[in-house]
């Protein structure tokens, strides 16, 4: 029976080690590709009957995500906020954009969110060409000319695209976040430059990271009442126990220095 | 080896030590199992997060560097970033941070560093590690300080442990669970990676509340009061918030000196002993200050809310939510907000766990078995926090730029009453697993949030 008593602390740990193991190979991470992190100023509401476009230039191969920082002034808003990632067919001169296909388009209920908040529109990850000029539009049929105010950037500071108010450019920029999906490697990839040696090596995080899982998995499994040392009482069932139950260690930190003799 | 004229030989000596230090780790494997998972989370995020992205990062670095090269205290306005770290900033990309496509920089531009306003103490204390990497390029330079102060939050955590262990002796799930919670708050790591001083600070200021309540339950002794006096000096020569630190303690002594009528005199003297012992540790740092610059402590201002008093600035504008964000995760200058609905989960948590704390204190009441906090702790706790988040409000008021981060000198206290009120209203047998629940959400919770919501979101 002794041999076996440290068996259930060194199965935790494996359990959890293995989970944390699974989850880093089979999720898939949303990555950020390019944003224009600006967002102090209001631009047009979008309301019905009007439409604002972001002219994107596409940072990598494809697409999964965007996110947007979006203002929904007045409680009790209804109505459907659409966006819609579109291409662009033909260079853009003179202010005039022509949009093709509807690439993914994303509905937002406008009445989930009453404050600014940032909103992040995920879909199927679609193809685009890298370097290629795309079309965020934003449109609401919510008849409030108050709706929907998206937050940017008066100012040019994307050189990827700008904002269409209406069908008019405007030297604006909304919010932005573009961002591709990627497994766990490119995630470790990202984490390479810069580091020096050994912070650089993907094998060097996995092993922090499991680690850490598998030293979580025999914390919990202490928390959750099991055995500090295969010997003794459940830890974690001290209250109203005799000190002799506390954790090892404990009685001794624990008890406080006595006091010194009280004087007049 | 003993001899038979019981002579202890030397070969016995190391035999003696390896049986004490076996017998150490024993005793001590719990702690030493959250000191393992603190340093390799700490690890995880400084190894994460590209050079200079953690808040002002290039301003404390800037810091270590003006007392390697100038060996004195930098003053405010006349210390300057220095060009190789414009040049790795530009490198490195870390204007993409703020959404800017061009990352030249101009070295020949001499910006003040606004960092020399803060006191020395744990720039000295790291300056070390920037001198044994010297010869290094300035991202190694960098990431070796990032590791080396990752001791500031493993004091952090052991002292939370300790504290645990003579706050709640008989329940080890909180004993465990608090420093857990701590170890995997998703900006506490981010905050505790960086090359910042906001982890020295939350050390210092627990283990000063740790020895506050040694002391205000009866050891009014010399010595306990000069150790205090000593985490004040070093709390004040690490970031002048600490000043917090005064009025948390007389107001102990205040209700000491009504309770303990016959220990004034002690208390007084303990009080005397304090100051007489923290006032010279840092006084002389703010007294050059003051010769020098007119104040005893520089500071420049950052309007974002436009507020006109402390009311409107909580309820008439977003610094709440602010606050809220960057205190549970607003990483790369706060510019990587964690989604709302996390902080929407958060608020509703803390909301559930102030009902369940006054539940837990009225059971406790009725039920002394039931009984998990002592309502003078959960009042004491409660008020530290509070502290906290007027000391920040005020700092909002007066500069601006105020952070969740600056919450974190009383985070022991806010995850004790916050798991308390999670776990303190349940039967007792129920507890511990309830913990363990609490503490594998928080563990998934912090991992999704620094591979998926920071090294993917971060540029």
């Amino acid at each position: 029976m002794g041999k076996w008593r440290g068996l259930p602390s060194w199965s935790a740990m494996v359990l959890v080690a293995v989970v944390a193991m699974i989850w880093l190979a089979t999720t898939s991470f949303p990555i950020l590709d390019k944003s224009q992190i600006v967002s102090s100023a209001q631009l047009q509401p979008v309301s019905a009957g009007h439409e604002l476009i972001q002219t994107i230039r596409a940072p990598k191969d494809t697409i999964s995500r965007v996110d947007l920082i979006l203002g929904n002034p007045y409680p009790g808003a209804e109505g459907d906020f659409q966006f819609q990632l579109v291409e662009v067919i033909g260079p853009e001169t003179g202010g005039a954009l022509r949009l093709g296909e509807t690439l993914r388009e994303v509905n937002l209920d406008t009445s989930s969110f009453d404050y600014t908040t940032r909103q992040s529109f995920e879909f199927e990850s679609v193809n685009v060409i890298p370097g290629s000029t795309y079309a965020i539009r934003l449109t609401s049929n919510d008849s409030e000319d108050t709706a929907v105010r998206p937050r940017g950037w008066p100012v040019d500071n994307y050189n990827g695209g700008r904002v269409y108010i209406d069908g008019e450019a405007t030297t604006s920029d909304l919010y932005l976040g573009i961002f591709h999906n990627a497994g766990a490697g490119e995630i470790l990839e990202k984490m390479k430059p810069w580091r020096p040696f050994p912070l650089n090596r993907s094998f060097f995080i996995v092993v922090l990271f499991l680690t850490g899982a598998a030293t979580f998995g025999w914390v919990l499994w202490v928390v959750a009442g099991g055995q500090v040392d295969g010997k003794g009482e459940n830890p974690s069932e001290g209250e109203g126990a005799p000190p002799s139950t506390i954790l090892p260690g404990a009685s001794a930190a624990g008890k406080l220095p006595p006091a010194g003799p009280a004087r007049p | 080896m003993v001899s038979s004229s019981g002579v202890v030989t030397e070969a016995a000596v190391p035999a003696r030590r390896t049986r004490k230090l076996r017998k150490w780790l024993t005793a001590n494997k719990i702690l030493l199992a959250l000191l393992l998972l603190a340093a390799l989370k700490c690890l995880l995020w400084s190894v994460a997060m590209p050079p200079w992205r953690a808040p002002d990062e290039r301003k404390h670095f800037g810091y270590l560097e003006y007392l390697s090269r100038e060996h004195s205290i930098p003053v405010y306005g006349e210390a300057f970033f220095y060009p190789e770290d414009a040049e790795s900033a530009s490198r490195t990309n870390f204007y993409g941070v703020l959404g800017y496509d061009s990352t030249s920089v101009d070295p020949q531009v001499r910006e003040v560093n606004v960092a020399a306003i803060h006191p020395p103490f744990y720039y000295l204390s790291v300056l070390p590690a920037y001198m044994a990497s010297s010869g290094e390029t300035v991202e190694t330079q960098l990431y070796a300080v990032r590791i080396f102060g990752a001791v500031f939050f493993l004091a952090l955590i052991a002292v939370s442990y300790r504290f645990g262990i003579m706050l709640f002796p008989q329940a080890p799930y909180l004993q465990i669970g608090v420093p857990l919670l701590m170890i995997f708050h998703p900006q506490l790591g981010f905050i505790s990676a960086g090359v910042i001083n906001d982890a020295p600070l939350a050390f210092l200021f627990t283990y000063f509340l740790y020895q506050l309540v040694v002391f205000a339950q009866g050891d009014f002794s010399t010595r306990r009061a000069a150790f205090i006096g000593v985490l004040i000096g070093l709390g004040m020569l690490t970031k002048s918030s600490f000043l917090v630190a005064y009025p948390m303690g007389l107001m102990v002594i205040a209700v000491l000196f009504v309770w303990k009528k016959g220990q004034r005199i002690r208390l007084a003297r303990a009080v005397g002993v304090a100051l007489a012992v923290s006032v010279p540790i840092f006084s002389w740092f703010y007294i050059r200050n003051y010769i020098r610059l007119g104040v005893w402590q520089p500071n420049y201002t950052e309007e974002r809310y436009h507020a006109t008093g402390l009311w409107n600035l909580w309820f008439a504008t977003n610094f709440r939510a602010d606050l809220i964000s960057s205190f549970v995760g607003n990483f790369s200058w706060l510019s990587v907000p964690l989604p709302d609905n996390v902080l929407y989960w958060f608020r509703r948590i803390s909301e559930l766990s102030v009902f369940g704390l006054v539940a837990s204190i009225i059971i406790g009441f009725r039920k002394r078995s039931w009984q998990l906090i002592k309502p003078w702790l959960a009042l004491l706790f409660t008020v530290v926090f509070v502290l906290f988040v007027f000391s920040a409000a005020y700092f909002e008021l007066a500069f601006g730029g105020s952070q969740g981060r600056y919450l974190f000198p009383a985070i022991f206290p806010f995850w004790s009453l916050v798991l308390v009120g999670l776990v303190g209203w349940l039967p007792p047998s129920w507890r511990s697993r309830a913990t363990a629940l609490i503490v594998s959400v928080a563990a998934a919770f912090s991992v999704w949030a620094l591979f998926y919501e920071f090294v993917g979101r971060v540029m």
